[in-house]
């Protein structure tokens, strides 16, 4: 078990920039995300500490050991890390059982002591009746768990994840999610998992790493990442989200085009831009709500309403309610909404916020 | 520029001749092919000749009347071609009497007795179905840069037998060059079968003569067992100092034969324009081609001889001298044994 | 009653092609009826050739117009008198010209075909008669004569034709200038010469029929017994239009007809099983290619085999017995087998680690090796035999010296020698270890490079990784690869009988060709020993096919992956240098020496001498119009070969990866034949069985050397179309479908493109060992059909070395020079 320090990391293929002075600390035992859209330079993090790529500059340390650097480099066999591939990169040519054992061949382990940890970590993932079997006759999630599997088997310090579950039906996923974190709590191991996914960064992150065009937006917990997002790409990659613009001053924001204020009790002034989450917006009784609009589209989808609701000269909100609550709601209806909380960043002059993901 | 001069020749020769040859030979007409193994160049003067000598004679095979073949592989084809009845050729200027005698016996050839046949020094079919047109040499060759006379062989005998020559000398196949068939015929005739043994003691190497030129010049080789005019084209074409050695037990002087197919197997049923042909062949202007192609003349007086080569007189008193009958029929026999001695390693 | 309703609306269009098919099949059996009527017609003739029905009945025509218009004419003009006295004369001068032909009386044959006919009847058929059989078999006009009568206008034309025709019935009549040579004659004989003048002064040029048919009669009915029944024929008229088509094309008639019949009866099945009762362009197609490999790969083999057991007709080991009992022939055997086996194998143990090497790790320049050690696939072997001849004969060869300079060994032979087994192993293996490098370069490039970082990962160092994860998984590359290096090894004949020859190592493939000189016998000798070539191939093509197919474990990753890079550390400069040495030694140096002896005179002499340095060899290259000629044919050859072969290509690969048709697999299996067959085997097979036995007569035609080209080199292209197919899913083109597309309009817009680079390298690999082939050439060529291959070989064994390694080395520029453009247009992606 250790922990993984990236100091200062940068890789360029050529003139392009993936990783822009990539600097964080994962602590022993920790179960990171490394969270971003495709092409974000997530996967080349990854690979990077795996040491299948080598850093253009800046170092990577496990514990006080330098694994890669400008002087330092230790080849991917001898870092004890176990590492799950995207595409499982199950050995076709050999069973479920020579598969995991292959880590402890290489480490010259004697066959008894194989035998024991590889039975024991295919019950762990739950695939002791198949152990016998070649690949080829696995579904997609049994060669997943047999990945997993030969990955723990030789206990490593560090597990490594990139996008094990992309290829996975969605309630397969689901119980995946729970099982991988329940492995790594049993094994107490640090992960470092990479996904474009926030679902699944959320529900099995300690902290997420949330990477846009190589640089690092934001290091946090999830609840972290989700209710204070650092900037509105975060904001908008995590989470449901709505944008309006408006102008700030002492106690209001007045929004852009639609004449309707919200008091706001932040220190920011001038041109800002608001965000609002569906959850944080409530109907209001008449007379009593911050913002008034009509109803434009509404989708009852059975556990919740979904609606969008047109504040006036274009600006729009979403609200995603009780449907009981929503039950007199209907498509033209004038409605009052109330915000319970919102996000104010700072607009940067010529920039477009619309226009920050990649 | 030979080429220039060579047709500069034919069309000398013509003039002089011209009034009573045109008149005869306008008569000759239709088509003819002729398989031969003569070279390109030869081949070449020799349509200009034929074409200017038979004016309305039209040549069988694509502007030429000649089909170019090493002698294995036209073998090969009529071998082929025999098979199916007729053959494709009307005239063969090809091999050595060896094979002319097959394929009289087989019955494909067609007899014609020519007065020329008064002037030949060599043998010829008395009744008429080959005539020998053209004389190869086979003698043995040095490289006077890499080695002196007196160093090497002098006769065909310790060509074979000079153990100090033992993986240093090389010789045409047998299976594939009739010349070399003939040549091991009447050196066995000579000296037996134990001669093959010895050759095989010594380790000869079997291949085309080019190559066992290139060895000569590389010096990988000391002496080898080659026709005259290989050497004598390397000589004039090359500038090459490759020199001959007449050997002193005898040369052996291999004709090559003109023959004509029998009316209902050739391609074109023109015996009229064959027999007219071998004829021109056997003329003195006919025979200036062949000494242009490096080889001796058939014809008695004939002084002329090939590049830098010697007196024919000569050499066919020191011919040793070929049994064609037995080189034909015991074929199998010599080439058995050949192989054995030779070409299977011990 | 549901069910009554569906069975009476039956489908119409299945009915349709129900009755297209009967109707073909009909017309098969058809063909194969006539034939059969044809050839006997044929063989009851007692004629030479088959398309002698075809002159008797173009001529036919012809002697009635020629009668007609310029025979009855004059003899109108006669009195009847003298008509009488013409048909009397006629038929005296037909007996005699027929019995002094086939030197024994007609007259009785002659009274029987004119029996129960009279005057006018009797005249026309005299005189038709007559004038074939002078035209084919009559007295000899001279060319002065015909000169004479060239210049008459039409008029003077007719006066002196008059004249002659009365000089023929009266030997006092006066004669026309024209006979004056004739004027010595009497008798039947000066009759005869009237009547052939008469005959002859038809038409200006002296031809009275036309010469192509007159000729072509003369050659197909070529004994006198038979002609006179041919000049019957033609004057009764007997031959019809589909007589004469029958019986002149009898045997190609009986083979179409059973290639008709036995598709349809196939297509029938198909279709029946499919219940898919419908007609498809892409059916044309299969059943062509495959009845094409029937006529033309697979009857020449059952004929050589056939042959091989029956040398006269009844089943023997006969001839086995002697060839392989005869110790030289065991002894090739021996030599054959070894040579091969030790390729594969050494050849497998080279090219893997380099193809590791230069397409997994960072060895420096690895492009350029890459291109360096596929650049001795493009070069005729027995040019790299002609240079290891140089270099390693044990006297002065090049190399050999170098070695005594460097370790002091004297003046001694040696101390290696490449005439001997050991010498044609290296030589074999310098040049066919690139078709395992190509296989297994490909394989490697297409592995999912996940595979082997989870090793690496796993702990597993870079060495053992490829030891424990990227052999095996290679496996089935690997085979593939090794067998394609044996059969190349074992079909092998330039190589061997350069450098075993002379060292008396004898193989199978040379022994072939020795045999093949031999006359009738030799032939057959030969097929005897090639049969064995042949079921080794078949084994071993069997084998690798049974093996390879079974377990296919490349995994093609969908994402543009790149491959992995291993970092070879402190190794990566002493492994650059290893493989440079291998390069230099087994590429550079032997093309270098073919370079240097291309300008020399002397092949003894030094390059640097000023006087043995020379430009004269390129110049006559250049400058032989038969050079050039030959480099036109290769040309030509080589792109019809390739895209043919290529078409073919595509059109099997859908068949074996878009269908579930049964025996889908056999068009296949041919094809993969074809290509281990020894070229001597596929060349003799097919000299034996298409000059017209079976109906096909392409001997001596530029069709036939194409045909054994397409056989032997059709699997290159095929593999690389069939692997990229491979990776394009079929949805894509099932969508195609969908919208509305016909088959051939998905192939090409949709799957053609796709696949482009393929099939562009297909072509390439199709075309190169076309362009530079040789042994199938040598005993298929003819006149007009010789290629530079052949013309290298002919440098080789008649012309001077220099001259033939100046030949070769442009040869290898030409197809370096092709292989550069090719890469440019695929962009990178293709080339070898």
């Amino acid at each position: 078990m250790s922990s993984v320090t990236i100091k200062n990391v940068t890789k360029s293929f050529g003139s392009a920039v993936v990783l822009d002075n990539f600097d964080a600390v994962f602590a022993d035992g920790e179960f990171i995300t490394l969270l971003g859209p495709s092409g974000c330079g997530k996967t080349t993090m990854l690979r990077i500490i795996a040491g299948f790529e080598k850093p253009t500059s800046g170092a990577v340390l496990f514990d006080d050991r330098v694994v890669s650097s400008e002087k330092v480099f230790i080849p991917p066999e001898k870092r004890d890390i176990g590492m799950v591939f995207q595409s499982y990169a199950v050995w076709p040519h050999m069973t479920v059982f020579d598969n995991v054992a292959y880590p402890l061949q290489i480490k010259k382990v004697d066959k008894a002591t194989i035998k024991k940890k590889v039975d024991r970590v295919l019950e762990v993932v739950h695939l002791t009746q198949y152990r016998d079997r070649i690949p080829s006759q696995l579904s997609g999630g049994q060669q997943q768990r047999v990945a997993l599997a030969r990955a723990l088997v030789a206990e490593p310090a560090l597990l490594l994840l990139d996008e094990p579950l992309s290829n996975l039906d969605a309630k397969l996923r689901e119980s995946m999610r729970f099982e991988i974190k329940e492995i790594q709590r049993q094994y107490g191991i640090t992960v470092v998992y990479v996904t474009h996914d926030q679902t699944e960064a959320m529900a099995m992150s300690d902290r997420i790493v949330v990477i846009n065009r190589g640089v690092i937006q934001q290091v946090g917990s999830p609840r972290t990442i989700y209710s204070e997002p650092a900037n509105p790409f975060i904001a908008d990659f995590v989470g449901k989200i709505d944008f309006v613009e408006g102008v700030a001053s002492e106690g209001v924001i007045a929004l852009n085009d639609c004449d309707q204020k919200l008091p706001y009790k932040g220190e920011l002034r001038g041109n800002v831009i608001v965000g609002v989450r569906p959850e944080n917006i409530k109907y209001a009784e008449k007379g009593k709500g911050m913002l008034r609009g009509v109803v434009k589209s509404h989708f009852y989808l059975g556990d919740v309403d979904d609606c969008r609701v047109d504040l006036g000269g274009g600006q729009e909100l979403r609200i995603i309610a009780d449907p009981y609550e929503s039950r007199n709601v209907e498509n033209g209806k004038q409605v009052e909404l109330d915000v319970r909380s919102f996000l104010v960043y700072p607009q940067k002059p010529g920039e477009d916020f619309r226009k920050i993901l990649t | 520029m030979k080429k220039i001069l060579a047709i500069a020749l034919c069309i000398a020769c013509l003039l002089c001749l011209a009034p009573a040859a045109l008149a005869v030979n306008e008569d000759v007409t239709g088509e003819v092919v002729i398989y031969t193994s003569m070279y390109p160049f030869v081949i070449d003067m020799m349509d200009e000749a034929l074409k200017a000598e038979f004016p309305n004679l039209t040549p069988g095979n694509n502007g030429s009347f000649f089909f170019y073949g090493g002698t294995g592989s036209l073998q090969t084809k009529l071998a082929g071609e025999m098979e199916t009845g007729t053959l494709g050729c009307d005239m063969m200027l090809v091999a050595e009497p060896a094979y002319s005698l097959e394929l009289k016996e087989g019955g494909w050839l067609h007899a014609y007795e020519t007065e020329a046949a008064q002037n030949l020094r060599f043998d010829y079919d008395k009744e008429g179905y080959w005539y020998p047109v053209r004389v190869c040499n086979m003698v043995l060759a040095y490289n006077p840069e890499l080695k002196t006379p007196d160093q090497l062989p002098k006769t065909f005998k310790e060509f074979a037998e000079d153990t100090s020559l033992k993986g240093r000398i090389s010789m045409g196949n047998p299976l594939s060059s009739g010349t070399t068939m003939a040549a091991v015929a009447s050196l066995s005739d000579k000296y037996g079968y134990e001669y093959f043994t010895a050759l095989g003691q010594n380790d000869v190497m079997i291949e085309s003569g080019s190559t066992a030129l290139a060895k000569l010049q590389t010096g990988e080789c000391d002496v080898i067992m080659i026709l005259e005019e290989s050497v004598l084209k390397e000589r004039k074409d090359n500038g090459s100092k490759i020199s001959c050695i007449y050997p002193e037990d005898g040369v052996i002087l291999i004709p090559s034969t003109v023959m004509t197919v029998a009316e209902e197997k050739s391609k074109n049923l023109n015996i009229e324009a064959c027999e007219a042909i071998t004829d021109f062949l056997l003329s003195e202007e006919g025979q200036k081609f062949m000494v242009a192609g490096y080889m001796h003349s058939v014809l008695k007086g004939f002084t002329e001889v090939p590049f830098d080569s010697v007196d024919t007189d000569g050499l066919i008193e020191k011919d040793m001298g070929v049994d064609w009958e037995r080189c034909y029929k015991q074929r199998e026999e010599i080439r058995t044994k050949f192989q054995e001695a030779v070409t299977i390693k011990k | 009653m549901q069910t009554q309703l569906q069975k009476q609306r039956k489908d119409p269009a299945e009915t349709r092609c129900k009755i297209a098919l009967l109707i073909l099949f009909l017309l098969g059996a058809a063909l194969i009826a006539g034939g059969l009527w044809g050839s006997r017609e044929y063989q009851n003739s007692g004629f030479d050739q088959e398309n002698a029905y075809h002159y008797i009945h173009e001529l036919s025509g012809k002697v009635d117009s020629l009668y007609e218009k310029s025979i009855q004419p004059f003899t109108a003009k006669l009195t009847q008198a003298e008509q009488d006295t013409m048909t009397a004369r006629t038929i005296e001068l037909l007996k005699d010209n027929w019995s002094s032909a086939a030197k024994a009386d007609q007259s009785a044959r002659v009274d029987a075909m004119f029996a129960g006919l009279s005057g006018d009847k009797l005249q026309r058929k005299a005189l038709e008669l007559l004038s074939i059989t002078y035209s084919l078999n009559g007295p000899k006009v001279s060319s002065a004569e015909k000169k004479q009568m060239a210049p008459w206008s039409d008029a003077e034309r007719d006066a002196n034709r008059e004249a002659l025709l009365h000089a023929a019935l009266d030997e006092a009549a006066n004669l026309p200038e024209v006979a004056a040579k004739a004027a010595e004659k009497t008798g039947l004989e000066r009759t005869a010469a009237m009547m052939q003048l008469f005959l002859v002064s038809v038409n200006e040029d002296g031809a009275p029929l036309p010469t192509a048919d007159v000729n072509g009669l003369k050659k197909a009915v070529r004994t006198a017994e038979n002609r006179i029944l041919a000049y019957q024929m033609t004057v009764e008229g007997s031959v019809s239009l589909l007589t004469q088509m029958l019986v002149t094309f009898s045997r190609t008639a009986i083979l179409l007809g059973i290639l008709l019949a036995l598709d349809i009866a196939l297509l029938f099945l198909m279709l029946y099983k499919d219940h898919s009762w419908h007609l498809d362009f892409k059916w044309v197609v299969i059943f062509a290619i495959v009845d094409f490999m029937l006529v033309f790969q697979v009857l020449p083999m059952v004929y050589l085999i056939v042959k091989a057991f029956f040398p006269d007709g009844s089943f023997t080991f006969h001839v086995f017995e002697r060839l392989y009992t005869y110790s030289m022939n065991l002894g090739a055997l021996k030599n054959t087998l070894i040579a091969a086996t030790a390729t594969m194998i050494l050849g497998t143990l080279l090219a893997f680690p380099l193809a590791w090497l230069v397409g997994r790790t960072n060895l420096y320049a690895k492009k350029f090796f890459r291109s360096l050690f596929v650049l001795t696939y493009m070069v005729p072997p027995y040019v790299g035999a002609m240079a290891w001849l140089r270099l390693l004969n044990p006297n002065v060869g090049t190399m050999n010296q170098f070695f005594r300079l460097i370790f002091n060994l004297g003046d001694t032979p040696g101390p290696l020698n490449i005439y001997t087994l050991g010498g044609l192993i290296w030589v074999l293996t310098t040049f066919y270890y690139p078709y395992a490098f190509i296989t297994i370069s490909r394989a490697m490039e297409k592995m999912d490079p996940s595979l082997e970082e989870a090793s690496r990962i796993s702990g597993a160092s870079p060495l053992g990784t490829v030891f424990r994860i990227t052999i095996p998984m290679m496996t089935p590359s690997l085979i593939a690869g090794a067998l394609l290096v044996f059969v190349a090894a074992m079909s092998c004949y330039g190589i061997p009988s350069i450098i075993g020859a002379p060292g008396k190592v004898h193989t199978v493939t040379t022994r072939i060709i020795e045999y093949n000189g031999l006359g009738a016998q030799g032939i057959s000798d030969a097929t005897g020993l090639a049969v064995f070539l042949m079921a080794l191939a078949i084994i071993i093509l069997y084998l690798s096919d049974f093996v390879v197919a079974r377990k296919q474990y490349i995994t093609v990753s969908g994402k543009s992956t790149r491959p992995n890079i291993v970092d070879l550390g402190r190794w990566r400069w002493p492994l650059t240098i290893l493989v440079s040495l291998f390069a230099i030694i087994v590429v550079l140096i032997p093309f270098a020496t073919i370079l240097t002896t291309s300008f020399k005179i002397d092949v003894g002499k030094s390059l640097f001498d000023a006087e043995n340095f020379t430009f004269s060899q390129w110049k006559t290259i250049f400058s032989r119009t038969e050079t050039m000629n030959c480099l036109k044919n290769s040309l030509i050859f080589g792109v019809i070969t390739a895209t043919i072969g290529i078409v073919v290509a595509c059109t099997m690969s859908y068949l074996l990866q878009r269908t579930r048709i049964r025996g889908r697999k056999i068009p296949d299996f041919l094809i993969t034949l074809g290509s281990g067959t020894p070229s001597v085997v596929i060349a003799l097979g097919l000299i034996m069985t298409m000059k017209g036995t079976f109906g096909v007569d392409i001997y001596n035609t530029a069709y036939i050397i194409i045909i054994a080209y397409l056989i032997k080199y059709l699997m290159m292209g095929m593999r690389t179309v069939v692997s990229a197919m491979s990776q394009i899913h079929v949805s894509l083109e099932e969508c195609s479908q969908i919208s509305g597309a016909s088959w051939t309009r998905t192939m090409f817009k949709i799957t053609g493109p796709l696949i482009f680079p393929s099939i562009a390298a297909g072509w390439f690999l199709i075309f190169i060992p076309s362009f530079y082939e040789l042994s199938m050439t040598t005993l298929l060529y003819s006149n007009t059909t010789k290629t530079i291959g052949f013309q290298l070989y002919e440098y080789w064994t008649f012309t001077s070395q220099p001259q033939s390694c100046a030949m070769a080395f442009g040869i290898l520029m030409i197809v370096v020079v092709l292989n550069f453009l090719l890469n440019r247009l695929t962009k990178g992606e293709f080339s070898i």
